[in-house]
């Protein structure tokens, strides 16, 4: 019982919303819609409760006196200001400060560091070891040159070139992965509509 | 026969020393079989190969005399030694549950032999003639000879033979001598404990299934392998040159913006973009994190400067939690430089669909659930931009900023179905393969990718110049990965294919 209500709660879900995709009823895309919605709603419950534990998760460690304390204090008070910002004055100039002068330039900062273990990535991989080695960096170093900004300064030919290898070449590839990827997700998405694959149970 | 050990003479039993070589027989290893000469141990009272009786003397082997083995037997003092501990000593029993002659080897002893051994039982047995009689085939005895005095229980036999309680008839071998069956048997290894290594081992896997986990504060720190001063120079310098880049490009003089052309992508966007009007309504999508703002902010400041001056009014949703607030801050931003382009009439930040996919389908529908902006938490209807419109279906164009694969897959294959408006693409640099067949199919209506395109872009719209700013810094980028390619191969080269790594 425990695991054939979910399976067939799953299945009849999953067929119609497949039936709103493909049919044009008014009744059953009434129907996928509120499903939608459903979803929409749960999802706001789940971070909730995602929220709710990560509270907890971390009380717990404060009080119990272990792991990364200032850390944890840190993150409950950056939460509870957030939350409450957002819960007493939504949409707020508060909270678009808190974005503006911390969490953007936080962020930014730490995928600026990126700049750095590029370069320093591209010192180990550039090594002419292997042929595919010598193939990489001449590429690179093509893609680089061909991506400046003055690339059709130096040569018109560049842009053109480059704009094949992205047409052409990594377009094919990319059509391989994307046929691959759908092919993959409808084979997932039928072993669960036939029960097959049950990731709720 | 003893044979000696330095000249493989055959000496008869009772020689002490070898009749060819003169050594002493002391010390022997092997008795030879005198019927057929194959190599037995020296406490071998039977011959392993044919079974007949090889410590007797050479006259004696045409009949055997069990009382003149028993006597003469005399093991060497290197003779293997017991593989188990001696057991007790015990008296020859009689074994009725045989047959009334167990044949040993191919031939039947005579009776003088099984009267010898009939005596034997019958006198007490001194200890060498007990350590003696257990290697007697004292199995071959009639069935219907007199029992023996003590009654004899099968425990001692079985332990006199093998030194554990188990039966002939589960053993799988000829009832016969112990000796025999024991050259046949697997050498006893005693158990021994757990080496050292074995113990290390043992400690660790119990604690990686029962300790704490690795990334704990009680994790262990592995020492990185600290490379040469040369090859740690060179890092630090090319860290040095990115850092000079990056102030190249903040503060530099951006002496390359004015040779920079604007590709085809760039122009055919831009003149998309200048053919929209104050009767067109775009929906622009934030469906990037602030991560990427360096390279996706000049896009969509440059998109929405120019949807500004053209007066288009823009609704923003957003698929990324971040994305209301880089949203209110891209617009606003624009709203300082042009004053008549204000929030609600002109623009408005519908708010964050939670939900991914199922969120922004919902978007098909109405404002995907969205009663009221962000912002003022206003109604659609009371706000200018969007009072003439049932809901996102009803915009002309849908502007993606998106930073992501998956995210700009959905918001190109389910979102631009049903919108049933062009899309347009802004993503960032790693994107642009990615996303390139459905420019090629028509799904997208244009791409731009890159914080360089975005230069072009401000170039072909004539709007601020930012990333066109940066064209120094990318130039001076390229310099620093051909250096890096460059001093990477001559540390490789220099050092060879063992010290590179």
């Amino acid at each position: 019982m425990r695991r054939t209500v979910p399976a067939v709660v799953a299945v009849l879900v999953g067929l119609a919303l497949l039936g709103d995709l493909i049919v044009d009823a008014p009744g059953i895309n009434a129907l996928g819609q509120a499903l939608l919605e459903g979803l929409v709603v749960l999802g706001a419950f789940a971070l909730i409760l995602a929220a709710l534990k990560l509270l907890g998760s971390h009380a717990s460690r404060l009080a119990q006196r272990e792991g990364d304390r200032l850390g944890s204090v840190v993150l409950l008070v950056a939460l509870l200001v957030a939350l409450g910002l957002g819960i007493a004055r939504p949409g707020g100039e508060e909270l678009q400060w808190l974005f503006d002068y911390v969490y953007q330039p936080l962020q930014a900062t730490t995928a600026a560091l990126l700049a750095f273990f590029g370069i320093q990535g591209a010192y180990r991989a550039f090594r002419l070891r292997t042929g595919e080695a010598a193939v990489l960096l001449v590429s690179a170093l093509f893609a680089l040159l061909a991506q400046l900004p003055i690339a059709g300064a130096i040569s018109p030919i560049l842009p053109r070139l480059r704009q094949w290898m992205v047409a052409v070449p990594a377009a094919a590839g990319m059509r391989g992965i994307l046929l691959g990827v759908s092919l993959g997700a409808v084979v997932a998405s039928l072993r669960i509509l036939v029960g097959i694959e049950r990731p709720y149970t | 026969m003893i044979v000696c050990p330095g000249c493989q003479h055959r000496n008869p039993e009772d020689a002490s020393e070898c009749r060819q070589c003169g050594a002493s027989l002391a010390g022997f290893a092997y008795r030879a079989c005198p019927r057929c000469d194959a190599l037995n141990p020296p406490d071998n009272a039977f011959c392993n190969r044919c079974l007949a009786p090889i410590r007797t003397t050479d006259d004696a082997l045409a009949e055997p005399d069990a009382s003149e083995c028993v006597s003469s037997f005399q093991p060497g003092a290197d003779s293997i030694p017991p593989q188990h501990p001696a057991p007790p000593p015990i008296r020859p029993v009689r074994d009725d549950s045989r047959s009334a002659f167990r044949t040993v080897g191919r031939r039947e002893p005579d009776e003088r032999q099984l009267d010898a051994r009939e005596d034997a039982t019958e006198r007490p047995a001194s200890r060498s003639e007990e350590v003696a009689a257990r290697r007697l085939p004292h199995r071959l005895v009639r069935r219907d000879e007199t029992p023996p005095r003590e009654p004899a229980t099968d425990q001692p036999v079985k332990a006199a033979f093998h030194g554990a309680p188990q039966r002939w008839d589960e053993l799988d071998l000829l009832p016969i001598e112990a000796a025999i069956a024991r050259a046949h048997r697997p050498t006893y290894v005693p158990p021994r404990g757990p080496t050292a290594d074995e113990e290390e081992q043992a400690a660790a896997l119990e604690q990686l299934l029962l300790g704490p986990p690795p990334l704990g504060e009680r994790r262990r720190v592995h020492e990185a392998v600290r490379e040469p001063l040369p090859m740690r120079a060179v890092r630090l310098l090319l860290s040095l040159l990115v850092l000079a880049a990056a102030v190249l490009a903040a503060i530099g003089p951006g002496g390359l913006t004015g040779a920079m052309v604007p590709r085809e992508a760039a122009l055919d966007l831009a003149d998309s973009l200048n053919s929209l009007g104050p009767d067109d309504t775009v929906l622009l999508a934030f469906a990037y994190s602030p991560s990427y703002s360096g390279e996706m902010d000049p896009l969509a400041d440059a998109v929405i400067e120019t949807l500004a001056r053209r007066q288009v009014a823009v609704v923003a949703v957003a698929t990324d939690p971040a994305g209301v607030a880089l949203a209110r801050q891209r617009l606003g931003r624009v709203e300082e430089i042009q004053a008549d382009y204000a929030y609600g009439t002109h623009y408005v930040v519908a708010g964050y669909l939670s939900g991914y996919r199922a969120g922004a389908q919902a978007l098909c529908e109405g404002w995907g659930g969205l009663e009221a902006d962000a912002v003022q938490r206003r109604p659609w209807a009371d706000l200018g931009a969007t009072a003439d419109l049932a809901g996102a279906a009803d915009v002309t164009r849908v502007i993606l900023l998106a930073d992501d694969g998956a995210t700009a897959r959905m918001w190109v294959e389910q979102l631009g179905a049903c919108l049933q408006a062009p899309v347009d693409a802004l993503v960032t640099g790693q994107l642009e393969a990615p996303l390139t067949p459905y420019l090629l199919s028509g799904q997208l209506a244009h791409l731009v990718a890159g914080g360089v395109a975005a230069g072009e872009l401000e170039i072909a719209l004539g709007t601020r110049v930012q990333a066109a700013a940066w064209a120094d810094g990318y130039a001076a980028l390229l310099v620093i990965l051909v250096l890096a390619a460059v001093f990477a191969n001559v540390f490789y080269i220099s050092a060879g294919p063992e010290g590179a790594e």
